[in-house]
């Protein structure tokens, strides 16, 4: 389908309101982004987003847009927490699928030498790939309905997490949660999955820092030159996936004329107000919670794997941010306070300065907004400001954004070959399976450097610090 | 007979599954979804696994019948390489008698894990002797 565009400026597009949207569609891309956004459905997503109920401003794509299901990743959609609806499908299936990112206090000329010990460690210590399941065995159901109720807290409780790892985590790591309305099948998933990365786009690195674009935050953020960071890039496994697909079927079934009023199924949502509408916000609440519990195990260990190669390391965290979510949050629309539900899918929260749900150590800067780039390229540190709050609710990107189908890079690169390009890049590599790894083929991604730099030109995050990788985990 | 369509889904797997029958194209479906994580020639036929489903259309039948594999899947680690579906057209349910045996890392090579089925442009084309579905996977 043809989709007109009206360009605005240099970085922003205008999708015009047709009779079936409520509001106009926005992009925020460069003419290079512009070009692979524009190769596949995403414009078409961006139009059907923009005719849900109750949404202000317009349906919003960022820099790393792509296609999706029902809503194009690299979206945004505010609707009113009155009028409108949650949706599942605006959601994403691994619900707080996100970034954790750790300082070190070890320099990349420390870490360097041992960088095949370390990352054969972590591959030992944390389960990942096909079938892959956590080293707590199976929770019991007490135990998985705590994960869900308690969110970072249980982990707290348990010694698996430090004061510092919940203050350095979106919304502490808890949000208001009821494990009640998850489903015994998504919790048998969970029960097995907790603390495993998974596979796909999902991965551990270790990264220095390469380049400091602003010093004052990269100081607050006691990010410096040279500095070795682990990132982890994960989600809620198999519980998420089962709350999301749950709850997408059960509105099928409690409001079936819908289903024909909407240009996609996977548009479903409950209208607000609805018996249903609050507890798919509690299970999809219980599934976050659920995978800051599994960013925080996988912390746990890799803090032992670390102290086994590097004994005197320390690991504090940054920030750990999730970019699949609905979150209720309170924004100034046309001069007038709204509550709405944000929903961010593959899309990161960037609240600035001052803000309120930014942790006390970083509120004079805003907190750190992490975008993972593709395997073995650049990742990025960025923070909110005052600017995204008004243009994007306060988001940006997740990441560099796919532009090559899976099927069609594992056609172009074998899983082998990237591996001996990485290693003449000095970046040792290690996967479960070399199928995933050309999936997920730098080729087959947006350039993430560009992503950073329109995030920046736009105004609706600032670029802190540039990250590359020296050793790679893969699922 | 099934097939992956290239550019059709950019961070998913579309599969484009026929059958002479609504049952066979499902069964081919299915199988179209093993074989994105493991090639169904290192499956062997060695236990036999019934489930059945009920939904209410023939789009959420499909969508809930992958929903299924993926949890069994992901519960008992079993992966099939025959399956055999009876559907009750009337009330959307079916009966899957499927075989195959345990996920071994040594004996089938790990290749994608697939997250979660999806509505996004499934289509159900039934004709006369053949019918025709497409739908995409979340992985």
């Amino acid at each position: 389908m043809e989709v007109k565009l009206k360009k605005l400026n240099e970085f922003e597009w205008e999708i015009p309101k047709t009779k079936d949207m409520k509001v106009p569609g926005r992009i925020f891309a460069s003419t290079k982004l512009l070009e692979s956004i524009s190769h596949d459905r995403t414009l078409e997503q961006l139009k059907n987003m923009a005719s849900m109920p109750g949404i202000y401003k317009y349906s919003i794509a960022l820099p790393d847009a792509h296609q999706g299901y029902g809503f194009c990743i690299g979206g945004v959609v505010a609707l009113d927490s009155k009028t409108g609806g949650l949706s599942p499908g605006g959601v994403g299936y691994d619900i707080n699928c996100g970034v954790r990112l750790v300082r070190t206090n070890l320099t990349y000329e420390e870490v360097i030498p041992k960088i095949k010990e370390i990352i054969k460690k972590i591959y030992e210590f944390i389960p990942a790939g096909l079938g892959s399941e956590g080293r707590l065995g199976r929770l019991t159901k007490d135990e998985i309905n705590n994960v869900l109720n308690l969110g970072a807290t249980w982990a707290y409780e348990r010694d698996y997490a430090t004061k510092n790892d919940l203050k350095h985590t979106e919304s502490n790591g808890r949000l208001n949660a009821n494990a009640l309305f998850v489903s015994d099948k998504a919790k048998a998933r969970g029960a097995k999955q907790l603390g495993s990365l998974g596979a796909g786009n999902h991965f551990m690195e270790i990264q220095k820092v390469e380049k400091i674009f602003d010093e004052k935050t990269a100081k607050a953020f006691k990010l410096e030159d040279n500095q070795i960071v682990l990132m982890i890039h994960t989600g809620s496994r198999g519980l998420g996936h089962q709350v999301c697909s749950d709850y997408l079927r059960e509105m099928e079934r409690t409001f079936p004329d819908l289903i024909n009023s909407l240009p996609d199924r996977e548009l479903i949502y409950a209208p607000a107000g609805t018996d249903l509408c609050n507890k798919y916000f509690l299970a999809m609440n219980s599934a976050a919670n659920f995978a800051w519990n599994n960013r925080q195990l996988i912390l746990y260990w890799a803090r032992q794997a670390f102290e086994k190669v590097f004994p005197n390391s320390e690991l504090q965290q940054v920030y750990d941010i999730c970019h699949n979510i609905a979150k209720k949050e309170k924004h100034k629309i046309e001069g007038v306070t709204k509550e709405v539900f944000v929903h961010r899918k593959g899309a990161t929260r960037a609240f600035p300065a001052g803000h309120k749900e930014v942790p006390e150590a970083y509120k004079n800067y805003g907190h750190p907004v992490l975008l993972p780039g593709s395997m073995g390229t650049s990742s990025y540190v960025l923070v909110g400001t005052k600017e995204g709050l008004e243009k994007t609710f306060g988001s940006t990107a997740h990441g560099a954004g796919r532009v090559l189908s899976r099927h069609a890079a594992k056609n172009k690169v074998k899983g082998e070959e990237i591996q001996k390009q990485l290693n003449k890049k000095n970046i040792t590599l290690k996967a479960h399976s070399w199928r995933v790894v050309a999936e997920e083929a730098p080729i087959a991604y947006k350039d993430i450097n560009e992503v950073a730099m329109v995030s920046e030109k736009t105004g609706i995050a600032r670029r802190v610090v540039k990250l590359t990788p020296i050793g790679v985990i893969k699922g | 007979m099934f097939k992956y369509l290239c550019e059709e889904a950019t961070a998913d797997i579309a599969v484009v599954a026929e059958g002479k029958s609504v049952e066979e194209a499902f069964e081919e479906s299915a199988k179209a979804f093993t074989n994105v994580m493991v090639d169904l020639n290192q499956i062997k036929p060695k236990k036999e696994y019934k489930f059945k489903i009920k939904a209410e259309d023939i789009k959420s039948l499909l969508y809930d019948f992958i929903d299924e594999l993926i949890h069994v899947f992901e519960m008992k680690h079993l992966l099939f390489c025959d399956y055999k579906v009876m559907i009750d057209k009337k009330n959307f349910s079916l009966i899957c008698t499927a075989r195959g045996e345990k996920f071994n890392e040594k004996k089938h090579t790990p290749k994608s894990v697939v997250k979660a089925m999806t509505y996004f442009g499934m289509e159900i084309k039934e004709e006369k002797n053949k019918t025709m579905i497409k739908f995409t996977l979340d992985i």
